[in-house]
């Protein structure tokens, strides 16, 4: 260590910044050194004085703002500042709220929820009656009447079923029945047009026929 | 509430959390001016002008633990600006100042303590006389009881540089207590 390095330090030395191996250099330097010592205790003794200052009087109070009566987005603002930050605190606080919400629904809608029978029953307004459960016999006759009805169910399928498709089967015969007349008819009238024109034919033929008859017997006089 | 808290909530939109701050700092604040301008009315305006600045800007803080670093820096910076402002009426030289100022009532009255106004007067009038750096690293250190390296963080300045400036400030102060002839083992006010 030398002067200057010691100096350096008189600062942490004087106000108890400094690490003890660094005090115990330099008050072993300074014991060596008295013009150091002096100059030490002489910055010391300033301290010392400095520290003599009377506390002054208190300030007189600063005007503060009062809060202004608040918009909903500062309400917001400041509602959101109370909330939880961290994952776990905002979980809680998400399943709290979900809880509350269920109960003051409930409450409104005199939810109902039964456990005393065999499964839950959950309700609105109003208590169900819960059924005791029912009997082979009563689940046998049900199953009867269920099969019953199933088979009359079918059997009017089936009639209904069978009647639409006789419908169907007159309206195709009908169909055809028609078309069959239609033809027969154009065929009728085709064959008497047929007649007509052959026999107009043989009446243009045998004119002819006779004018050729007559022609050439009145070449034969001639 | 931590004043990083306090500082977050008003960011929020938190009036009161602003007005707490102000509780909680203008006595630091003002005891900050008043030793570097010894007067009341300074003081006061450099407290009242540090917090409207704080409400102006505290959202440009960007970590709200720095706080208490940030509003002396306002502080500081404020108390400089006031004295370039008004250097001239407020600069005071060594050698204007009367060469005994406490003499006269030391040997007139020499088994009579000091007032503590009264040195309290010359204790401040002393201070009054350091160049702004050292002043303020002075009353940091001694009055605000704020760590070098607090104080360095402050004023932005390399921890080496603020001790110098306090070794700089005592020798200063030191010299001037000689010159005034206060005795200060005399004083024993240890």
């Amino acid at each position: 260590m030398n002067d200057q390095l010691a100096r350096s330090l008189f600062m942490d030395y004087l106000y108890d910044e400094i690490s003890d191996p660094k005090k115990q250099r330099l008050e072993a330097y300074l014991k060596e050194h008295p013009d150091l010592r002096t100059e030490f205790d002489q910055l010391k003794q300033t301290r010392t004085l400095l520290k003599q200052m009377p506390d002054i009087d208190p300030a007189q109070q600063l005007l503060v703002i009062e809060p202004r009566e608040r918009t909903f987005s500062q309400w917001w603002t400041q509602a959101k500042a109370l909330l939880p930050h961290t994952f776990l605190g905002k979980t809680g606080f998400a399943a709290a709220a979900v809880i509350l919400m269920l109960l003051i629904v409930g409450s409104l809608t005199r939810l109902h929820i039964d456990t005393s029978g065999n499964g839950v029953a959950i309700s609105l307004g109003y208590t169900p009656t819960i059924s005791q459960g029912i009997t082979p016999q009563q689940t046998n006759a049900l199953i009867n009447q269920i099969r019953k009805e199933n088979a009359a169910m079918l059997a009017k399928y089936a009639q209904a079923i069978n009647e639409q498709n006789q419908q169907q089967l007159k309206k195709v015969v009908g169909y055809f029945q028609e078309q069959r007349m239609n033809d027969l008819q154009l065929v009728d009238q085709t064959l008497n047009e047929l007649q007509q024109n052959t026999n107009y034919k043989l009446q243009k033929t045998n004119e002819y026929l006779g004018q050729v008859l007559q022609t050439v017997s009145y070449k034969e006089q001639n | 509430m931590t004043d990083a808290k306090l500082v977050e909530n008003f960011r929020k939109g938190d009036i009161e959390a602003f007005n707490r701050l102000v509780h909680r700092w203008q006595q630091r604040i003002h005891r900050f001016a008043f030793r570097y301008f010894a007067s009341h009315d300074e003081a006061m305006e450099i407290t009242q002008k540090t917090f409207i600045r704080v409400y102006k800007k505290l959202n440009t803080l960007e970590n709200a633990d720095n706080f208490p670093a940030w509003i002396y820096r306002i502080a500081n910076n404020l108390c400089l600006d006031e004295t370039k402002r008004a250097g001239r009426r407020r600069a005071t030289t060594m050698e204007s100042l009367p060469q005994h100022p406490v003499t006269e009532s030391l040997i007139a009255n020499p088994d009579q303590q000091i007032q503590q106004s009264q040195l309290g007067s010359i204790l401040q009038l002393a201070l009054n006389q350091l160049p702004a750096e050292q002043r303020i690293v002075v009353i940091m250190k001694e009055y605000e009881g704020l760590k070098f390296r607090e104080i360095a963080e402050i004023l932005e300045e390399p921890e080496n540089t603020v001790k110098s400036r306090m070794y700089y400030g005592l020798k200063k102060l030191r010299t001037l207590f000689e010159q005034w002839n206060i005795e200060l083992e005399a004083l024993r006010y240890e």
